[in-house]
């Protein structure tokens, strides 16, 4: 079975500008994939070079095994794509919106839009012009799911919306992945990456830091460590080799530890403590991790 | 064909506006028509007194004192300005307009080619021009009708198919134009349109510059130029529609390989 998304270094640049650098990325189909950095990182880069509105400067990319280069309309046949700011021409209706996205798929999707519409709580009658951003995101969510696509492509596809539209959103998205839907979706909410994807990769400055599922992203070798009932962490522990970042406040210390677990616990043992917690860290904490550090796992 | 029909939906306003305006100027100028030529004596006198003036809007070429060269010297003024204006804001909008206002990112990720998005606007573009002409044409035909003057059809008619080649070149430069442009560029198309315009009328005043014929549109289609046994100037309508396919060749291949600013 081909991926869903297979791109190799593949490179956007702006002129000087950074876009995108030898990302190299792998979606397998059925997967639910999320697409993690902040403002600028380079996420909407990557999926406006797949879906072709902007071209490659290098590298190359396919989509569901289709080139982006050669065979970009079959490719857009089988893809639903939203994103995240949609903008519609003046004196729409939200209906005439799905209507004309069915007629340029060639693809009667009506009754499916109107079934979507009224999930998402959206009148169909309505001026585009008049919705509120929120509303305007479900336009581009129906729009993006009516020809029920093979492969979903959602760029920030929940801001905006209220916590009961975003908890039909992702029943939607359950129900589209068990019917054999691949969705990628790009995101700077990391808690929705880890509650619901798969796979994330991260992204900084255009650069692809990470991918791999989000269980092992969290499994990292990164730990945190919570030590409570101690004020401050003595200096040969804040030495060792691994310590990540370390906060000290309310008698707590807290730090992110990356290395050999023995001699963090040979120095933890001298310590005078009340509570000692070793845990997994947070997928937010792992992406701090790299952001900051830019650190490559 | 889908593209096309929303293109027609989005544009017929501004079509029937322009076309609606223009027809109402010229209809307001042929009504006085009669007073005109009742007052030709007043007229000749006030144009000799003009000079070179008179020469720029062909007044020294054209009279006055019938009908069709009335209708030719107010045709010129008025339906081609206002055509060419009309031309060239409509053309020179539509393609950026996708990228001005963000609908390229609704549009383009849906399963068709950018030649294909081009053809269609083109299409659009010209039964916008031709919504323009009819309506124009049709209230000066029924003007000219009303005040009883004897009128040569083969004139009106080429005066009419002037405007719209006119309004077709223009269109096709300002096509070309916006396959460059990812913003609103209706000011570039204004003066465009207003400085080939005024290149029509250095080149009555003869102030000794050729090349200009060559450039722009205006000259060949000129009203004056298409009344009475003159037609059509074989080489510069030839080059007229070369340039008009050149221009939108080169604006295919800049839009199939542009990165849409979104």
């Amino acid at each position: 079975m081909a991926d869903a998304i297979l791109t190799e270094k593949l490179t956007k640049r702006y002129g000087r500008a950074r876009g995108i650098s030898e990302v190299s990325l792998q979606v397998q189909q059925g997967d639910v994939f999320g697409f993690i950095g902040p403002n600028g990182a380079g996420k909407s880069t990557l999926i406006r070079t797949l879906l072709g509105l902007i071209r490659a400067s290098a590298g190359s990319a396919s989509v569901l095994g289709m080139s982006i280069r050669t065979r970009r309309r079959d490719l857009l046949k089988r893809v639903g794509y939203m994103p995240s700011e949609a903008a519609y021409y003046p004196r729409m209706r939200v209906k005439d919106v799905f209507r004309m996205s069915a007629r340029l798929r060639r693809k009667d999707c009506e009754r499916e839009s109107w079934v979507l519409c009224d999930r998402f709580e959206l009148d169909p009658n309505r001026q585009v012009s008049d919705l509120s951003f929120g509303n305007k995101k479900k336009v581009a969510i129906i729009n993006a799911l009516q020809h029920r696509p093979e492969l979903l492509i959602l760029d920030e596809p929940t801001s905006g919306l209220d916590p009961l539209i975003q908890r039909v959103f992702w029943d939607v998205m359950r129900e589209r992945n068990r019917e054999g839907a691949t969705i990628f979706l790009s995101s700077h909410v990391l808690s929705e990456v880890q509650h619901h994807c798969r796979h994330a990769a991260i992204i900084r400055e255009g650069r692809l830091l990470v991918s791999d599922t989000v269980e092992n992203l969290g499994r990292n070798a990164a730990r945190r460590v919570t030590l409570r009932g101690l004020s401050q962490l003595p200096e040969a522990a804040r030495r060792l080799p691994g310590v990540i970042e370390v906060h000290e406040h309310d008698n707590e210390v807290t730090l992110l530890y990356n290395g050999d677990m023995h001699p963090l616990v040979d120095q933890l043992n001298s310590l005078q403590y009340s509570d000692l917690l070793i845990a997994e860290p947070e997928l937010e904490e792992i992406f701090m991790h790299f952001y900051e550090k830019g650190a490559k796992a | 064909m889908t593209i096309l029909r929303h293109e027609l939906k989005q544009g017929r306003r501004m079509a029937i506006i322009w076309a609606v305006g223009c027809a109402l100027i010229e209809v307001l100028s042929l009504s006085v028509f009669p007073k005109v030529k009742n007052g030709m004596t007043l007229i000749n006198q006030m144009l000799e007194s003009m000079g070179t003036l008179a020469k720029a809007f062909a007044a020294d070429r054209l009279d006055y004192g019938t009908v069709m060269g009335y209708y030719a010297a107010e045709a010129g003024n008025i339906l081609s300005l206002g055509g060419g204006l009309f031309a060239a804001i409509l053309g020179i909008s539509m393609l950026s307009k996708e990228e001005g206002r963000h609908t390229a990112e609704y549009l383009f990720p849906h399963p068709v080619s950018r030649l294909w998005v081009l053809v269609q606007k083109l299409m659009a573009m010209l039964l916008l021009f031709l919504t323009f002409s009819a309506i124009t044409a049709t209230a000066s035909w029924l003007t000219l009708r009303w005040l009883g003057e004897p009128f040569s059809m083969v004139d009106f008619v080429q005066i009419h198919m002037g405007v719209y080649l006119l309004m077709l070149h223009l269109g096709c430069l300002c096509l070309c134009i916006s396959a460059f442009m990812s913003r609103d560029s209706t000011g570039l198309g204004i003066g465009l349109s207003l400085g080939m315009y005024f290149m029509l009328l250095l080149i009555n005043m003869e102030v000794g510059i050729d090349a200009l014929r060559y450039l722009t549109p205006y000259y060949y289609t000129e009203a004056a130029k298409l009344v009475g046994p003159d037609s059509f100037h074989s080489f510069f309508l030839k080059l007229n529609l070369g340039l008009s396919a050149a221009f939108l060749m080169i604006g295919f291949s800049r839009y199939a390989t542009k990165d849409l600013r979104i």
